[in-house]
């Protein structure tokens, strides 16, 4: 997801082949064609001679970036530092894409809201049988086109603490009321949202309260997703503020998602490793680390429930758990 | 600094203290004092204030109150006229002849106790005319079953119009299953129909309870006829009502409950209505209820936690919604402002309208301050809701000197009817069980185990 767009071209599956066009204009620049070597299912991306294959597009799910802008400064951030700005990305791109290979497009950044007027238009240009995931940090206007109305969309946005203190200071901005603010517009508008919080050291004790807070304002949601730290980009930086060991927060987490539970508020676990997590949460847990991030270590060989394990970023190994232990 | 939003505090343990909107947290003493003195509070005191709403920057002020607002009208959203329970009364004649009879029910048999059916149109089409969209329809008495026609009648009439009048309709039967037979269960299944009856403990508490002056024992029946209904796929849900004849055997009773494979039991207190007033033989008093119903709840819980038996005890669930979800509990009693008339009407056989069950039961009693009307005078609801003088007394709580202080505030009811009853009538305090009831529960919830804890907040969410 991390892909900076002011790449040159986009290789884009289309037809049997791929199509090629301009990462900045969206111009095409060659059309359906065979290329060897590349996999038909696959985006591409050539970034000043060397093509690589790009993380836009896996199992039928598309990652669009309008841009890499953002107005919030997190330091959990695990993107690539930012773009030229608004606009790096045509609307028209999105236009040259098959759809019939996808089912789910998710839209991210940056913040997409900053680009809204481009955010407009590629909704508009995406088949209507396709559900649009807008991972959005939800500070500014999410309700300003009414377009944002439809039924297939679903919101993801991030919510890192029950107290505007701890939040804001995890975002680098003034940004609590803002968001708490639209998911209240999102909830009173039956719009589907999904509430992501990243478990990190400063906001792990937090976890209990940030359940209640969210059972008693926010019983709306539709799901809950709590996840472990990917250590690259800023997170990196800032990485002993940041890291805890996933055996530490456990019982915090425990505590959290039990009262989700009790309250009939979905929840999932993203990027545990499995057996760092309480036995009660194994069925919360997602393997969702994407095949080309993911490694486990030697010790994880022998285990009997590796193949249900989402593993560890590879980006993080340096700062896995210490407590992996196989089945 | 920060700034405080009104809260209140009582003692238990350790102090609680209670927000406007209902948040609530167990404070130490040097805790509570530094809030009062608006002084540095420790770390994890100041996150739970602020997460639940007690304090904010000031700053934050604006944005804090928009959200204690959308929690307000959340909790209060019954005054937007959404949903209503009707109570519907087809005869007030009674085939059983309980000792705690609150509705002063007939044995003699005479037609003019028995709903008319040009009645029962009429208060089809008041129902129909109503600002609210959902309505639930509770026929109770007297028993009800003793006049099916009135029954049939209109849950067909409103079965047949409620789509082109765009109202969603629901049914409920308080029924003692006496004369249960297989029409009626083939009538209650096609409607959905809801039934809820009574059992008061095993064979000799129940027919002690629960006499009849034409079955020997009612106990008998009920075995009979709950076994009918369940193997028809009805679910039958039960209230229990405590004398003093049954009160020191409430573990024997809950045994009965999970013994029958009930799910829920609602535990009640007797009033002091019909001829229940002054029966100093089954009479007890608010005190000697709460010991009994601490005893009985402790052993629900206990039966939960360590013999696996799922049984629910209902007025602890919904106080349970009350304080620890932002959800309207849907409990008439206990709203403020009153959700007399706004939530819940009675509708007795001969027409006549009141505010609440207490409301007829004082008519039967030979006080009508608070009938509302009639439905053959075919007046609106709006018209009629504002038309008993002593019925628009006492809405808040406010109104009322003993509340104003009261911690418990922001869970409580106001209750016109109540609260004329008590200062005219029986003499009592207003505030009644209520006050010895949030104290046990705040108890229970401070000293609750994990599992405990769990297991109310399921409840909470029923």
């Amino acid at each position: 997801m991390s892909d900076c767009l002011d790449d040159s071209l986009l290789y884009l599956p289309y037809g049997m082949g791929h199509i090629c066009i301009s990462a900045v204009d969206g111009q095409v620049i060659q059309k359906e064609t065979i290329i060897p070597g590349l996999e038909p299912d696959r985006i591409y991306i050539d970034s000043n001679g060397s093509r690589r294959q790009s993380s836009l597009l896996e199992d039928g799910c598309l990652t669009i970036i309008p841009t890499l802008s953002c107005n919030e400064r997190c330091i959990i951030c695990p993107q690539c530092k930012e773009s030229s700005g608004v606009g790096a990305l045509s609307a028209s791109i999105v236009s040259s894409i098959d759809y019939s290979r996808i089912h789910q497009v998710y839209i991210t950044g940056g913040e997409p809201y900053i680009a809204a007027e481009l955010l407009s238009e590629i909704v508009a240009r995406i088949p209507n049988d396709i559900e649009i995931s807008i991972l959005t940090n939800g500070t500014l206007n999410l309700l300003e086109s009414p377009f944002l109305l439809r039924d297939r969309l679903r919101f993801c946005i991030p919510l890192y603490a029950s107290i505007s203190d701890l939040h804001n200071r995890i975002v680098g901005y003034c940004g609590f009321y803002k968001t708490i603010k639209n998911l209240f517009h999102l909830g009173n508008n039956n719009i589907v949202v999904e509430l992501r919080n990243v478990i990190t050291k400063q906001n792990y004790t937090n976890l209990p309260l940030f359940a209640h807070y969210v059972c008693n304002n926010l019983p709306f949601v539709a799901n809950v997703a709590l996840m472990g730290l990917e250590l690259i980009e800023n997170a990196e930086k800032n990485s002993s503020a940041l890291w805890v060991d996933p055996t530490d927060y456990n019982q915090y987490l425990l505590e959290a998602v039990n009262m989700l539970i009790d309250f009939k508020i979905p929840c999932s676990l993203f990027n545990m490793p499995l057996c760092t997590l309480p036995n009660e949460l194994y069925n919360l847990h997602v393997a969702s680390i994407s095949p080309w991030k993911r490694r486990y270590l030697e010790k994880c060989k022998h285990c009997n429930i590796q193949n249900k394990c989402g593993g560890m970023f590879f980006s993080s190994a340096s700062a896995y758990s210490h407590y992996i232990n196989p089945h | 600094m920060y700034h405080v939003f009104p809260y209140k505090s009582t003692k238990l343990f350790r102090n609680l203290i209670i927000s406007s909107i209902g948040e609530y947290i167990f404070c130490g003493d040097s805790e509570l004092i530094a809030l009062r003195r608006s002084e540095p509070l420790p770390g994890p005191f100041y996150n739970e204030l602020k997460t639940k709403h007690f304090i904010c920057a000031e700053g934050e002020i604006g944005a804090e109150k928009m959200i204690m607002g959308v929690r307000r009208q959340t909790k209060q959203s019954y005054l937007e006229s959404s949903s209503i329970l009707l109570m519907v009364v087809p005869t007030i004649e009674c085939n059983c002849d309980c000792i705690y009879c609150q509705a002063s029910s007939k044995k003699a048999h005479q037609r003019s106790n028995f709903m008319r059916l040009d009645t029962a149109y009429e208060f089809c089409e008041f129902a129909l005319a109503l600002p609210h969209t959902d309505i639930k329809i509770e026929f109770q008495g007297g028993e009800p079953t003793l006049h099916m026609p009135a029954i049939q009648f209109i849950v067909k009439y409103l079965e047949k119009h409620k789509h082109e009048r765009e109202k969603s309709i629901a049914y409920v039967i308080c029924t003692n299953l006496l004369e249960i037979d297989l029409a009626f269960i083939r009538f209650a299944a096609k409607h959905q129909i809801d039934i809820s009856t009574s059992l008061d403990g095993d064979r000799e508490l129940h027919d002690h309870n629960r006499p009849s002056h034409k079955y020997l024992s009612t106990y008998s029946m009920f075995q009979e006829n709950i076994a009918k209904l369940r193997s028809n796929g009805i679910y039958p849900s039960a209230l229990l009502t405590i004398t003093r004849y049954t009160m020191k055997e409430i573990r024997r009773i809950i045994d009965e409950y999970i013994g029958h494979g009930f799910s829920s039991v609602f535990i009640r207190q007797l009033n002091s209505y019909g001829y229940a007033y002054n029966n100093s033989e089954i009479q007890y008093s608010n005190d000697e209820f709460m010991d009994c119903y601490e005893t009985g709840l402790r052993y629900i819980l206990l039966q939960n936690l360590e013999y696996g038996n799922a049984l629910r005890e209902e007025l602890f669930s919904i106080l349970l919604k009350k304080i620890m979800t932002p959800f309207l509990d849907g409990f008439v009693d206990l709203q403020n402002p009153t959700a007399l008339a706004r939530m819940c009407l009675l509708i007795n056989h001969d027409g006549s309208v009141y505010p609440s069950d207490e409301a007829r039961m004082m008519a039967e009693m030979g006080n009508r301050n608070f009938q509302l009307g009639n439905l053959s005078e075919h007046c609106s609801y709006e018209s009629m809701i504002t038309r008993s003088p002593v019925f628009s007394r006492l809405h808040y709580l406010d109104e009322i000197q003993e509340c104003r202080a009261c911690a418990y505030q922001p869970y409580c009811g106001a209750d016109p009817v109540r609260s004329y009853y008590a200062d005219e009538i029986s003499g009592d305090s207003f505030c009644g069980k209520r006050k010895g009831m949030y104290n046990f529960l705040f108890t229970i919830i401070e000293e609750a185990s994990k599992p405990q804890l769990r297991l109310f907040r399921s409840w909470a969410n029923e």
